[in-house]
Parts: structure tokens; C-alpha cells; sequence
């Protein structure tokens, strides 16, 4: 069994679990949109500089709904200890790692789908006019948040406290992401030069890169009893 | 006995690692099991080559097809005859913390064996059934399957193994059919759909396959346990406590499963609470207290009678 495709499978599984139960993308697209209401009230952005909040609204949104997202995704394994016995499987058990950062990056960005449309309307601000560079913050960024989170989840999995460390862990860890991210939308919004902001590009991309070889090494002893 | 010849299964995955380790080449047509004294490919269990090799065994073969077999038959005694026990513990400990879990357990299990384990509540057994299974590594010592080292992840040797919990290792949202292809995927089982809906006729669960496994009786996701730990034809089963919250007609079917395992010939381990029920299913007994094992013996030297005696003197000595 190759690397790829037990990733897949385990993917493919959980995107299954998903689309039965719809438990992680209604709950946290409803905390996204929340969130993205709450800041529509909380500044008068018709009037004002909706700007200067839209791209720092929009991944707060994104990092809320994904902290609900990243938190369920293992306990989907923990009811009837299901992770026991895929570890049982004879695949590389970064694989799994790997196939459940997939789902839960397809089902951010399902949710997404449904968060930076209400972006648009709440703040103001057309977010999507510099299409595709927009689309690759969004990508990179949510990938960062994915493997981090993925990995804190994993590691979580079995603490009562679960629900308050998750996101106690994952967002100082994956603060260099947001920032990072939020620059190159502000920057996209602003109209600024790609030159400008191109490093956070860069940045992004080089977090990202940490983010998924590091769970690739450790997730093995992270998951041994 | 190591290497003893008896009822065995030839799956197309074994007879093709068969072949290539230079054994005889499996002839077309042949699949799956296999009778009596010898292991003979089903695809060849005509009534003439039953009445040729266990009438009379001695008598040279006539045809072609059945010089075919006694060259395979050859290479399957030569590689039983070579075989390494199907789980070998040697010296195993586990601790945590303070706490000893398994002390220094050491056992030997051939191919076919049923081992019952007793032991009252915290004597390790959990922990050791998942050492044998890779889930838990040893402070000290190894275990091995089929001669390959467990803790080492070797894909061959958690091939080998089947395990079945009080936990189900079942996903609530997804049907049967869907739980057991999962499973059958991850394993890399050939044609996972004619397996999985084979495995379901075979535990009663067929006319429920596409029904969410939620809304299942204990009794049922036992059984849906028993088809997943057998997904990928593990030669070796563990089970721990599998009787656990049956009723009593799903503790008989559980029963009749087990029986018919062990006379496929699979190694199994179990751990039970019931002690006349693992002393009838076991082929050998051992009982665990405080992390050692303090009575190991064939299931056949049990006095049904006097085994609860023992079991509390044994238990009561070192445990309490």
C-alpha cells in the first residue's frame, strides 16, 4: 500500500464521515459567520475604512471555524477507538496524518467557500478582486492552519482538556501563518504592489513547508501508546 | 508442535508469496482452502483426489493435475516444517510510571493454537494482547509474529493479525459495507467488495450491510467486528474480551464463530472472564496475575470442575 493512496483513503473516509453527519462544516461555517457578523457590528465598516479590517476579520473567522474543525476530526477515531485499529493497517502511519490533513483541508476550504462571499457583503470590500493571488493566500494559509492544527488535534486526542488546548496550542504555533496571511490580503485589498508583499508569500510558503515535514516525522511517536 | 501438518488455509496472497519464495507455483484454478490431512488447493478438492490422498495417501499420483498438487503439497510441507511460531514473546515488559503492566512474560505459540487468557481485572492481559499486536511497545523484550518483529511496524507481520476489542473499531455513521471496505482498503484486499459482502453473509449481517452501523445491537457490531478483524485474512486473531455485553444468542454465535476459526487453523488469542467458556475454546490456558503468567497449561488438563478452584487460589495468592 502506497503512502498516497492509504492517505486517500483515510481522506476519502473522513470526508465520507462528513458529508453523513454534517457535524464540521455546519458548525463551523455557522462560528465563521457568526464571527464575521459580530465584527460587521462591532465597526461601522459602510462608513468607514472597511478595508483596514476586512483581510484581519476574514482569517479571524477562518482560524475560528477551523480550531472547531481540527478539534472534531479526531474524535471521529476515538469513539469505538477506531485510531487502534487503523494503526493496526500495515501503512506508514504518517499516512494517516496525512489523509486526515487532507480531509480537513477540503473541509475548510468547503467552509471558506461560504465565509469570504459573507466577507464581501459584511465588510464591504470586494476580497476576491485580485483573483488567483487572493486564492493562493487563502490555499497556503489554510494549509498552514491545517497541519498544525491536524497535528495539535492528534495530539489532544485523548486529554479531557482537548476542547481548551486545542486552540491554546495551535494559535500561538501558527500565529507566523496568520500574520503572514493577513498581510498579503491587506496588501491585495490595498492594491499594493505584488512586490510589496511578496515576501509574506514566501514567508507563508516556508512555514508551510516546516508544518507539513515536521508532522511527517513525529506524528509516528506522537500516535504509539 | 512446530511445523505439525493439519488444516491449513492457501490464500492466493500466501501462495504467491509461496511461489516466490521458490516454492512450486500454485496451479490455475485453485483458491482458497483445503481438508483433511493434507493442504490441498479448493480449486482441486474433486471427490477423486479426496478419495486418492486421504484414502490412500501413499498411492502415486496419476494425472498431471494431481502431480501438480503433491508439488505444491511438497513445498507447503517444507515450508510448515521451516515455519516460525506464530507469535513468540520473549521476555517482554511494560511499564508505566511505576507501574509493571507485564512482567517479564515469555510465550511460544504455534500455528493453530487457541490460547485463553484468565486474569483478573489489571493483570496486563489488555496490555500484552497489544504488544502482540504492535499497538503498544515493550519497555523490554520482543515479540514476534510469524518470525517478524512486531514493534518494528513491519507491514508483513501486522498483515498477519487480526484484532477484535470490547471496542468495536467501527465508524457510527457509516454503514457496514462502508466500515468494512474502509478496512479492506487499508489492507490492500483484491476485489474488497466481493470480500467485504462475502465476510457479511458469512456473519448474518448481509441484509443489514447498507444500514448505519449506529443503529446496531451489541450483539451485531460484535459480529461486524469479527468480519473487519478478518478483512485482510489475518492468520493470527486477538481478541480481548470479545464476549463482553453479548446476550446470550449473540455469545453463542460469537461461540460458533470462534470454533470454526480455530478449525481453519487460525492462531487465536483470547482474553476472557468466563472460565468455562475459555477453558471449551481454548486449545491451551494460561492465567495472568500482577503482569506474569502463574499457570500455563493445555486446555485438555483442565478439570472444567476444579479450574475455578485454582483460578482463585492462583489469584488470590498473588493478587490479593
Amino acid at each position: 500500500m502506497g503512502f498516497i493512496e492509504s492517505a486517500l483513503i483515510i481522506a476519502k473516509k473522513d470526508l465520507a464521515l462528513e458529508i453523513r453527519g454534517k457535524e464540521i462544516v455546519t458548525t463551523s461555517v455557522f462560528f465563521a459567520l457568526l464571527t464575521i457578523l459580530v465584527f460587521g457590528f462591532a465597526f461601522d465598516l459602510a462608513h468607514s475604512q472597511g478595508h483596514q479590517f476586512a483581510a484581519g476579520g476574514l482569517w479571524v473567522a477562518i482560524l475560528f471555524s477551523g480550531a472547531l474543525t481540527m478539534n472534531r476530526s479526531f474524535l471521529y477515531e476515538k469513539d469505538n477507538d477506531c485510531l487502534s485499529a487503523i494503526l493496526l493497517a500495515p501503512v506508514d502511519r504518517s499516512s494517516i496524518y496525512f489523509g486526515k490533513m487532507a480531509a480537513n483541508f477540503t473541509l475548510m476550504l468547503a467552509a471558506e467557500a461560504f465565509i469570504v462571499p459573507v466577507s464581501i457583503v459584511i465588510f464591504n470590500v470586494n476580497l476576491m478582486e485580485r483573483f488567483w493571488l487572493q486564492v493562493a493566500a487563502l490555499l497556503l494559509g489554510t494549509l498552514g492552519f491545517t497541519a498544525v492544527g491536524t497535528l495539535v488535534a492528534a495530539m489532544s486526542v485523548n486529554l479531557r482538556v482537548r476542547e481548551m488546548l486545542g486552540p491554546l496550542l495551535t494559535l500561538p504555533v501558527v500565529a507566523p501563518v496568520l500574520i503572514a496571511s493577513v498581510e498579503i490580503s491587506t496588501g491585495l485589498i490595498r492594491g499594493d504592489e505584488l512586490d510589496q508583499f511578496i515576501v509574506w508569500y514566501q514567508a507563508l510558503v516556508a512555514f508551510d513547508v516546516i508544518y507539513l515535514v515536521v508532522p511527517w516525522l513525529v506524528f509516528e511517536k506522537l500516535v504509539e501508546q | 508442535m512446530r511445523g505439525a501438518l493439519g488444516l491449513e488455509r492457501l490464500t492466493p496472497r500466501k501462495a504467491q508469496n509461496l511461489s516466490k519464495s521458490g516454492h512450486a507455483p500454485l496451479p490455475s484454478g485453485a483458491s482458497s482452502i483445503i481438508c483433511y490431512k493434507y493442504y490441498i488447493p479448493a480449486g482441486f478438492l474433486t471427490r477423486d483426489i479426496r478419495q486418492a490422498w486421504v484414502g490412500r495417501p501413499e498411492k502415486s499420483p496419476q494425472t498431471t493435475g494431481q502431480k501438480d498438487i503433491i508439488r505444491v503439497l511438497r513445498g507447503w510441507m517444507e515450508q510448515a516444517n521451516s515455519a516460525p511460531p506464530a507469535v513468540e514473546i520473549v521476555s517482554v515488559v511494560k511499564r508505566f510510571g511505576y507501574l509493571t503492566a507485564v512482567d517479564g512474560v515469555s510465550l511460544t505459540l504455534e500455528k493453530g493454537e487457541f490460547l485463553t487468557i484468565f486474569g483478573p481485572n489489571g493483570a496486563g492481559k489488555t496490555t500484552l494482547i497489544k504488544i502482540m499486536a504492535g499497538l503498544t511497545n515493550p519497555s523490554s523484550g520482543s515479540a514476534r509474529i510469524n518470525g517478524r518483529p512486531v514493534q518494528d511496524h513491519d507491514d508483513e507481520a501486522r498483515r498477519d493479525i487480526g484484532l477484535i476489542s470490547h471496542q468495536t473499531f467501527t465508524y457510527g455513521q457509516l454503514t457496514a459495507m462502508e466500515n468494512l471496505l474502509f478496512f479492506a482498503r487499508l489492507y490492500g484486499v483484491e476485489e474488497p467488495s466481493a470480500r467485504c459482502q462475502g465476510l457479511l453473509e458469512e456473519v448474518g449481517l448481509s441484509k443489514r450491510s447498507h444500514e448505519p452501523v449506529r443503529s446496531f445491537s451489541r450483539g451485531m457490531l460484535q459480529r461486524l467486528s469479527i468480519a473487519r478483524a478478518l478483512v485482510h485474512d489475518p492468520s493470527i486473531l486477538l481478541l480481548d474480551e470479545p464476549f463482553t455485553g453479548l446476550d446470550q444468542h449473540a455469545a453463542e454465535t460469537l461461540k460458533r464463530q470462534l470454533r470454526r476459526l480455530k478449525d481453519e487453523r487460525r492462531t487465536l488469542v483470547m482474553i476472557t472472564h468466563n472460565l468455562e467458556q475459555g477453558v471449551a475454546l481454548g486449545t491451551r490456558v494460561v492465567l495472568q496475575v500482577a503482569g506474569k503468567f502463574v499457570l500455563d497449561t493445555p486446555a485438555e488438563s483442565i478439570d472444567p470442575v476444579q479450574f475455578g478452584k485454582v483460578y482463585f487460589e492462583k489469584v488470590g495468592q498473588e493478587h490479593y
